[in-house]
């Protein structure tokens, strides 16, 4: 009889730290789930503030060198969240800075009335 | 393995052997699932899951900067060939070899002249370059004013505009390659 009882004691006890080492695991590997999808997000945000860097500075070669082709005379009153720099133009968002190649070959940045803007030489269609 | 006692019939020696193989049994079943293969199948499985997903998501992105890449080149050779047809630059024909109308005193855009267009050089933006130009007519002649190799691995775009070339419709090919 003592030896059932001590078999079933031993048994009990073995079940118990089964699930004791169960929920530490689970607990674990959801921290480490956890962890990882943090990594991710930070990951997705630089991604993200790359992209919108990038895209700024094509949109704004875009402008400029449309601006060159048709010879458009006058001021764009747009703000453009560029800065030209020898030939191209750069852009910045959060950490990321991104840069795209233009066409149009005297891109410069000016101050103006307090502002800045971005001076193109124009291939001039009237002479 | 038996033992005989003296009188010859088996004692013990078998029957101990089945009941202790039986009790071997018991003793392996009340270990617990720890120690069986669920939890190890269970883990694999879901590491193999884990793995295909990060795979996935990385063929997504190099897919993703594939396209904004060529939408970029795109882009660049759209507005080359926009300069082409609406500028007059003697200076570098490539960024205009439109028509200049002296007795208007003005560009006109679109129609294009053929001199300034052969004198029109392969120049490179930075990332990337003008790789070929040529006019095609409407009699199917084409001219090519200049055409360099194409660099094994880099991705080119082509644009075709309708333009006037003296006094017939042609079309003008420009393509750009990324360097």
């Amino acid at each position: 009889m003592n030896g059932k009882r001590e078999k079933r004691f031993f048994g009990a006890a073995q079940a118990q730290l089964e699930a004791l080492i169960c929920i530490a695991f689970f607990i674990a590997m959801l921290g480490a789930l956890l962890h990882s999808l943090g990594q991710a997000k930070q990951a997705a945000d630089a991604a993200g503030e790359a992209l919108q860097a990038k895209s700024n500075a094509l949109l704004c070669c875009a402008a400029v060198d449309s601006t060159y082709s048709n010879s458009a005379a006058g001021l764009l009153d747009e703000e453009l969240h560029c800065t030209a720099e020898s030939g191209m133009m750069l852009s910045s968002a959060g950490e990321k800075t991104k840069e795209a190649d233009c066409i149009a070959p005297g891109i410069k940045t000016a101050q103006n009335s307090g502002k800045t803007r971005i001076e193109v030489t124009l291939n001039e269609h009237y002479r | 393995m038996s033992t005989t006692d003296s009188g010859g019939s088996r004692t013990g020696g078998f029957v101990f052997c089945c009941d202790q193989a039986i009790a071997n049994k018991r003793r392996g079943a009340r270990k617990g699932f720890i120690f069986s293969l669920d939890l190890a199948i269970a883990l694999i499985t879901v590491l193999l899951m884990l793995n295909l997903a990060l795979l996935h998501f990385n063929e997504e992105k190099e897919s993703l900067l594939a396209g904004a890449k060529k939408s970029e080149l795109q882009k660049n050779a759209l507005l080359l060939a926009d300069s082409l047809v609406k500028n007059n630059n003697a200076e570098n024909p490539l960024l205009g070899a439109a028509f200049f109308d002296n007795e208007k005193h003005r560009v006109l855009s679109n129609v294009v002249q053929k001199e300034l267009l052969r004198e029109a050089q392969a120049d490179s933006f930075g990332g990337w370059h003008a790789q070929a130009l040529s006019l095609k007519t409407k009699n199917g002649a084409e001219e090519t004013f200049f055409a360099e190799e194409k660099q094994a691995g880099k991705d080119c775009v082509a644009v075709e505009r309708f333009v006037i070339a003296g006094t017939e419709k042609a079309l003008l090919r420009v393509a750009a390659c990324e360097e």
